[in-house]
């Protein structure tokens, strides 16, 4: 299990990826992050909401409703220019720390002794 | 059977108020869950179990609504909502308005304890606005205040402190430093005095100001016939105020009407060249008549002598600087231009050591003049800060007392709105807008209490204007800091008040309150400890009353050393006073109504000569009056020993004196008559000694006194001791002997337990305002503890039905209910007891001869508080011990 903290931080870079292939709506968003990860990234829906909505108002969506054959519209996001900058700010962040983590944990003689 | 549609529509009603979640935002929400239930029932589950999971995946709603709520501002704008969100915002004040109106009808005793406190608290801030204004505001009328200075002169001592700093100048100083200072525009001369002015019938003794002509241009002042530049011409001119052209002319035009002024024997046509606009109050320079200085020279041959003359001084010296000219600068140039004029300061003085000369002069800034009282006074008493910090510290207490009320108060009954807290949590209202709706609440008393505040102060201000001495009114629109700091303060207050209950009523759970009638209520340590504070600070006010009343009665009642009751002090007026002494003397021998007559230089209260002298190296000085022969016996005074002046004996007249016996103390003589004064005149006899007395104020410490009978000095005051039984006669005897022998010349007479009570007339006039304040503090606490003692009583009802039906008596239940307010008022009592003391003793430190604070005055202050508490609460206790435990016990 992913502990929470770990899980809120990966939120914003994980909606913008999802997107970024093609417009989507929250429960497909959440569907397929929990797919990609085994289950161990999930989001309740008032966690994904509320980011979906701010990072609309930042700019980096943008949504339009489609009818739906029955019941209410849905809402889809997608990836404005503004945001597809960002994502690749997110990304060379996250590529750092995780390049960084693997060097440490990578098959390399320690330099210290233990 | 489970319907998922009705699932679904309950589901949207429960989330249909939330205003954070807005319509788009359900119905994103909605689709949410039919995509997820859809996928689970494909899956295999039943409808019923999808949709509860997909519910519970949700989240819980506070935590959903948290969420959705950090966003919601940015989200109005983006979405085309800010008038709706007005509207709503509106309504809801609307709500909250009505809310608090409704309130303040249904516990309308609480509103008026409230609404009362905080209009007196802040009609006292207003005053003490006002007062602290007017007293900074000194001279600021005159455009070119800042150029303007007074010239002062430093006595320094030996050891580099300054025994004192006088503004008195010599008469040729002023014009020379407009000569030699190039900065200097023009020095201007003034000499107040007093003449007699007569027109026609009118006829008065006025106060006459001598200054040079440029004093119209210099300072800023409102003619209204003549012209600054030409309205004094010299030396003939005359300016009259306003009120004065009134006064001699009525409703005429002054101008070029003639008005007679005695300078000395006899009355000097002067024609009016001038009127000048009434001087309002704040300015260190008031006159009514103004005549040029030059006109002194003239009329006065004592003054025409001082011309060239540096060593007496009686003139004030105000100096016009060029404009952009440094005064600091300026002063550079003082220590040479003494040194200049006084060669001999320093080569005089053999043993002076310290570093800075004798005397030094400065240049006072014109604006500093009202408010520096280390400089003696000149043309107008300066005024103590510390009285405005006096009454700064009043109209806080007050304001605090006020606000300890409001916040108790609210408090106290905040039971009573736990279910309106409860119910608007339910229905969705946020801490932040539950603060607000409280907030507010206090916000609408404030201005309520402002509202009354204006009125009060426009009732008020006369007597406080008297009380304090001051012209002060209040203009609401005169300059923009009036009305922001009512705002302000209006805004404060509520702040202060309005806080700490709104958080508490804020804090409540929906829960606690609607599932049970819970104990609700502040901490109940705060409350007490605001109470105490209450108490404490009531109880200092009374028992400092109390102190500053003794104090002001020892004043007005001490035994000074002789006769003041009855004795009626006559100025000669520059009349002779050896002339008129013996006329007295000789027609109102043997009249029954006046039991002897006698006189001196100048009256104990009406000034005094000090002179000093050298003797073998060291100083002397004592102050000398002369006297009438008879003057010890008519005055009562006590010879320790020796004899009184003999008129049969001529060498009294010049080679004997009386002294006191702090003069025999500064000789070191154990008696001191029959000893001589070595280094003083004609080294006079001593013939006899009185006991010490107080001839200045109590405020001071005897000084060394002498009495002389040398007949170059002239009598200025008459004393008559009157028979008390037979005043008005007396008087009337007076005043006809006075017709006879100094007609033209209106009659005036003072009485001495009058001139000298007027030395304390500051403290006297400070005394009476802590007065009034303190009964309005006590007025304030008092109606607080009602307010909390009737609802201590209804949150006891039940409790007091119950112990009444075991058979408690209703006085038992009082004293139960009054044995909380009983351990308060003696907590206050002793914190009160140091703080006052400490105050107190600063204060009473500034008076030479004082009363000891007594045990007395804080029994006082403890049985006044008690009583006046015990006296509130009692209604509420005795009515509540008294009433059928049948009606209190069904009261749910």
């Amino acid at each position: 299990m992913i502990p929470r903290s770990l899980v809120a931080a990966s939120i914003k870079p994980f909606v913008l990826s999802v997107v970024k292939s093609g417009p989507s709506y929250g429960y497909e968003i959440i569907q397929r992050v929990e797919d990609l990860t085994l289950g161990n990234v999930s989001w309740t829906t008032s966690t994904l909401y509320p980011v979906l909505h701010k990072l609309e108002n930042e700019g980096l969506l943008e949504s339009f409703w489609q009818d739906v054959e029955k019941g209410p519209a849905r809402k889809y996001y997608q990836l404005t220019a503004k945001g597809l900058k960002r994502l690749e700010v997110e990304k060379a962040q996250w590529m750092r720390v995780h390049e960084a983590l693997l060097s440490l944990w990578g098959p390399q003689p320690s330099l210290s002794p233990l | 059977m489970f319907n998922l549609e009705a699932a679904i529509g309950a589901w949207r009603k429960s989330l249909e108020y939330k205003r954070a979640i807005m319509r788009d935002d359900l119905v994103e929400l909605e689709r949410h869950i039919r995509d997820e239930v859809e996928a689970s029932v494909e899956r295999g589950m039943s409808e019923e179990d999808a949709f509860r999971t997909s519910i519970k995946k949700m989240g819980l709603l506070p935590s959903m609504d948290d969420e959705y709520r950090k966003i919601y501002w940015s989200k109005v704008g983006k979405r085309g909502r800010i008038g709706e969100e007005i509207s709503w915002r509106l309504s809801m004040l609307k709500n909250y308005f009505t809310i608090a109106i409704r309130l303040l009808i249904k516990q309308r005793t609480y509103a008026v304890i409230n609404i009362f406190g905080l209009a007196i608290g802040i009609a006292f801030c207003l005053m003490l606005l006002l007062y602290v204004q007017d007293e900074l505001s000194f001279d600021s009328q005159h455009t070119n205040a800042d150029r303007i200075a007074r010239v002062v002169l430093h006595h320094n001592q030996n050891d580099g402190g300054i025994r004192s700093i006088t503004p008195w100048m010599p008469y040729p100083l002023g014009k020379t430093m407009e000569s030699e200072f190039a900065a200097v525009e023009s020095a201007i001369r003034v000499f107040p005095r007093q003449y007699v002015v007569r027109s026609g019938e009118v006829a008065a003794q006025e106060r006459v100001m001598h200054a040079d002509p440029e004093i119209l241009t210099a300072f800023t002042y409102e003619l209204l016939e003549g012209s600054v530049e030409s309205a004094l011409p010299s030396p003939e001119g005359l300016v009259i105020s306003q009120r004065m052209a009134e006064k001699y002319f009525g409703s005429e035009s002054a101008l070029g009407k003639t008005l007679d002024i005695r300078f000395s024997e006899d009355f000097v046509p002067i024609t009016v060249t001038g009127v000048i606009e009434d001087i309002p109050s704040d300015n260190s320079i008031e006159f009514d008549f103004l005549l040029p200085f030059e006109r002194l020279k003239s009329e006065f041959s004592w003054i025409a002598n001082q011309q060239n003359h540096w060593n007496s001084s009686s003139y004030f010296v105000y100096l016009l600087f060029h404009q952009g000219t440094d005064m600091k600068e300026a002063e550079s140039l003082l220590p040479a231009f003494r040194s200049k004029y006084y060669p001999d300061d320093i080569s005089s003085r053999e043993d002076w050591t310290a570093s800075i000369p004798p005397k030094t002069y400065s240049f006072q800034p014109l604006r500093d003049i009202h408010l520096d009282h280390t400089v003696q006074a000149g043309l107008r008493a300066p005024s103590n800060p510390k009285y405005s910090w006096i009454l700064g510290a009043i109209a806080l207490t007050i304001l605090l007392l006020a606000c300890i009320n409001f916040t108790t108060l609210a408090i106290g009954r905040s039971a009573s709105r736990a279910r309106e807290v409860g119910l608007r949590k339910v229905v969705g209202a946020a801490r932040a807008q539950l603060i607000g709706q409280f907030g507010g609440e206090a916000v609408l008393m404030s201005v309520l209490g402002l509202g009354i505040g204006l009125a009060l102060i426009f009732a008020l201000l006369p007597t406080f204007n008297q009380l304090a001495d001051k012209d002060l009114s209040l203009n609401l629109l005169e300059t923009w800091a009036i009305p922001a700091t009512l705002v302000s303060l209006t805004l404060i207050v509520a702040l202060f008040s309005g806080f700490y209950p709104s958080l508490v009523l804020s804090r409540y759970r929906p829960t606690d309150m609607l599932r049970k009638q819970s104990r609700v209520g502040g901490s109940h340590f705060l409350t007490k400890s605001l109470v105490l504070l209450q108490f404490t600070l009531s109880v200092g006010l009374i028992s400092g009353t109390a102190i500053m009343a003794n104090q002001m009665d020892f004043l007005q009642n001490s035994d000074v050393g002789y006769d003041r009751d009855h004795v009626v002090l006559v100025p000669t007026q520059r009349v002779d006073g050896d002339m008129l002494l013996a006329r007295f003397k000789s027609e109102l021998n043997g009249v029954s109504e006046i039991e002897g007559i006698t006189g001196m230089t100048n009256a104990f209260s009406h000034g005094w000569s000090n002179n000093g002298w050298d003797y073998e190296g060291k100083n002397y000085a004592a102050y000398v009056y002369r006297i009438e022969s008879n003057f010890v016996d008519v005055m009562g005074m006590e010879l320790k020993s020796g004899r009184s002046f003999d008129p049969a004996r001529p060498a009294d007249s010049t080679k004997s004196v009386i002294i006191n016996e702090a003069f025999a103390r500064q000789y070191g003589w154990t008696d001191g008559t029959g000893e001589l004064v070595k280094g003083f005149g004609d080294e006079p006899e001593v013939i006899g000694v009185v006991r010490d007395f107080n001839f200045l104020s109590l405020h001071d410490e005897i000084e060394p006194m002498m009495f002389i009978l040398d007949p170059d000095w002239s009598i200025g005051d008459l004393l008559f001791q009157i028979d008390g039984e037979q005043i008005p006669e007396a008087l009337d005897a007076l005043r006809a002997t006075w017709a006879v022998h100094a007609p033209n010349i209106p009659f005036m007479y003072s009485f001495l337990d009058d001139d000298l009570a007027e030395q304390y007339q500051s403290e006297e006039r400070w005394s009476k305002i802590v007065q009034y304040a303190a009964f309005f503090a006590i007025l304030i606490a008092c109606l607080g503890l009602f307010g909390l003692a009737s609802l201590s009583v209804a949150s006891r009802t039940k409790e007091i039905g119950i112990r009444r039906v075991l058979g408690a008596s209703a006085s038992s239940i009082s004293a139960m209910l009054s044995k909380d307010l009983v351990k308060m008022v003696v907590l206050a009592i002793i914190f009160a007891i140091p703080l006052t003391i400490i105050s107190m003793e600063k204060w009473l430190a500034s008076f030479a001869f004082r009363i000891e604070i007594g045990y007395a005055v804080f029994i006082l202050a403890a049985v006044l508080s008690l009583g006046v508490a015990l006296l509130t609460v009692s209604f509420q206790t005795i009515r509540a011990a008294l009433s059928n435990p049948v009606d209190t016990l069904r009261s749910e």
